[in-house]
């Protein structure tokens, strides 16, 4: 279980948590180059696999001129500049990179909250990468 | 007719002038001018040009939806030597439909707008990523695998050495096509004001989908239904396509699918046939035979052989027997042939039975005049100064004869119900 969670499955998404094995304990093949013993199991999990148009709330990690980075749980998502409403502004507001908005409420800062939605997705064998917009009604800072 | 509301020819007329060439505008007013509904040849008399040439005018209009045709067929009464003949003529008339060309126009901003609006987004989501490097263009998604500590990218695209290039991302400018995008939003906003109040104004107005509503029929002629739609497909008498209505049984078990059978159109009555002659025979003329390149048929062909003979014999042959039939005697040939019998003499024609009756019904007819004609027979009639009965006169007897000679073999010659009877009628 500790191997699986928190792992990229592919077309499943990320592995958040395993639930059951299903059925019995199956027998093990030994592993030539390491020599351990290999048990292919079937389980139950939950995952997260985020798709196209679908609204998520995240967490800013990262502020720069380009845009800004967030991350929803394991998923990194990027939001460009141009997905960011005109009204924004980049500036520097104490040292700190800050998307500045007509409203203080606005401003979007390293680890506020902010409401995005997927506009493109690429999934790959090992990671997953996305892009987001706060350009629609409702989106954008949350708190 | 129906009434059309002013503010819709008025809008019709704006629009045109509007999107479309000076051809079509001058087309558009003469159609609104007659009502809306005006033959082809009327309109071009009216706007003195060549049928032909107003006709491909006309056809792109309809193409654009500017101009409808519609084929109607008039009965008409001519009177020629005296007799009255009815003609179905069918003759195009062309209307402008205002009702589907408020609509259109209505769903032409819209789309637009839409496309213009979906375009802007797409340039704004979709930008462009360059390497200051190696040049490799990149979507936003795809540099986001060399962002950097300083939240800058770095180029990831791999060089002939299998190492990842390295160079810095920068953004590509498109803010001018930004700029076009909202300029062409604001345009179309501005410009377009006005006939979109019009239009929607007219959307709101009763205006008839045909100039013909509530029209006579007897008047205007029956409608007929086009079969080819304007852009070459099959169509019902609404117009619509067939191949959507599963009309080669597509959807046949469907019930969602509305498959609608054509109803057949009656067929006019044949034409009066007068009663056929006894001889006239039944599913047509002779039955021609079927051409034979061999070289027996070819030399029977040729005249001068057995079986042209032949043919010569049973054309004879039927030639008597119509004379017969039509002036009760018997011709000099059948004289000639008086041994065969009249079954052997018509044997090569088709019918036998009816040759049969045709005999009888002549034996019938003659019953009467049969002793008569017995002692017609017996007449005697000069030849060459000697005398000798009627019924041995030969072919050859008749060329010796001198003119007064065979005009009184002639005369004798005629059938019973000839000189005397048709003076008894007239008294």
């Amino acid at each position: 279980m500790l191997e699986v969670e928190g792992t990229f499955a592919g077309r499943f998404g990320f592995i958040v948590a395993v639930l059951k094995v299903e059925g019995d304990i199956p027998v093990a093949e030994l592993d030539d180059n390491t020599g351990f013993a290999v048990f292919p199991l079937a389980y139950q999990a939950v995952v997260f696999r985020p798709f196209k148009g679908e609204v998520l709330d995240s967490v800013v990690t990262k502020v720069t001129e380009h845009g800004f980075f967030a991350e929803c749980g394991p998923l990194t998502v990027f939001v460009s500049h141009y997905s960011i409403p005109s009204d924004m502004n980049y500036k520097f507001i104490d040292d700190e990179p800050t998307w500045k908005g007509s409203e203080p409420e606005d401003d979007i800062v390293k680890d506020v909250s902010v409401r995005l939605r997927i506009i493109g997705l690429k999934i790959e064998a090992t990671e997953i990468s996305a892009t987001a917009t706060i350009q629609d009604p409702y989106l954008g800072r949350l708190d | 007719m129906a009434e059309v509301p002013r503010e819709a020819v008025e809008f019709a007329r704006r629009l045109v002038r509007a999107f479309y060439p000076d051809e079509f505008v001058v087309l558009m007013d003469a159609v609104l001018r007659q009502n809306n509904f005006v033959s082809h040849r009327d309109l071009a008399h009216r706007l003195r040009m060549q049928p032909k040439e107003m006709r491909q005018v006309l056809v792109r209009m309809e193409h654009a939806r500017l101009m409808h045709r519609d084929k109607r067929e008039q009965k008409r009464i001519t009177i020629r030597d005296g007799k009255k003949q009815t003609r179905a003529i069918q003759t195009d008339y062309w209307y402008v439909p205002l009702a589907e060309m408020v609509d259109a126009f209505m769903y032409r901003v819209w789309r637009i707008t839409k496309e213009l609006d979906e375009k802007r987004r797409n340039v704004a989501e979709r930008q462009k990523y360059i390497c200051t490097r190696c040049g490799a263009e990149f979507q936003l998604i795809d540099i986001l695998a060399g962002s950097r500590p300083d939240g800058q990218f770095e180029c990831t695209n791999m060089n002939a050495r299998a190492l990842p290039c390295g160079g810095l991302i920068r953004e590509q400018d498109n803010s001018a096509q930004i700029r076009e995008m909202e300029r062409l939003r604001n345009m179309i906003e501005d410009e377009l004001r006005t006939l979109r109040e019009r239009a929607d104004h007219c959307s709101r107005l009763e205006i008839p989908r045909h100039p013909l509503e509530g029209a006579d029929e007897k008047t205007w002629g029956e409608h007929v239904p086009e079969t080819v739609g304007a852009h070459g497909e099959r169509v019902d008498e609404d117009g619509i396509d067939l191949q959507l209505k599963g009309e080669h049984g597509e959807g046949k078990n469907d019930p969602d699918v509305m498959v609608i059978e054509p109803i057949p159109r009656e067929r006019k009555d044949d034409a009066f046939i007068p009663e056929k002659p006894s001889w006239f025979k039944e599913g047509g003329g002779e039955e021609e035979e079927e051409w034979d390149d061999t070289e027996q048929h070819v030399l029977d062909n040729k005249a001068g052989t057995a079986a042209s003979f032949a043919r010569e014999e049973d054309e004879k042959a039927y030639y008597d027997m119509y004379v017969q039939q039509i002036y009760g005697t018997a011709t000099p040939s059948q004289d000639a042939d008086a041994s065969k019998t009249a079954n052997e003499a018509a044997v090569d024609l088709d019918g036998e039975d009816e040759v049969v009756e045709v005999v009888a019904e002549n034996e019938k007819e003659t019953t009467e005049g049969a002793q008569a004609e017995d002692d017609k027979q017996d007449a005697m009639v000069s030849v060459a100064g000697k005398m000798t009965k009627l019924s041995e006169v030969t072919t050859e007897m008749e060329e010796q004869m001198t003119a007064e000679e065979y005009a009184a073999y002639f005369a004798l010659s005629q059938p019973n119900n000839s000189a005397d009877e048709d003076d008894d009628e007239f008294e």
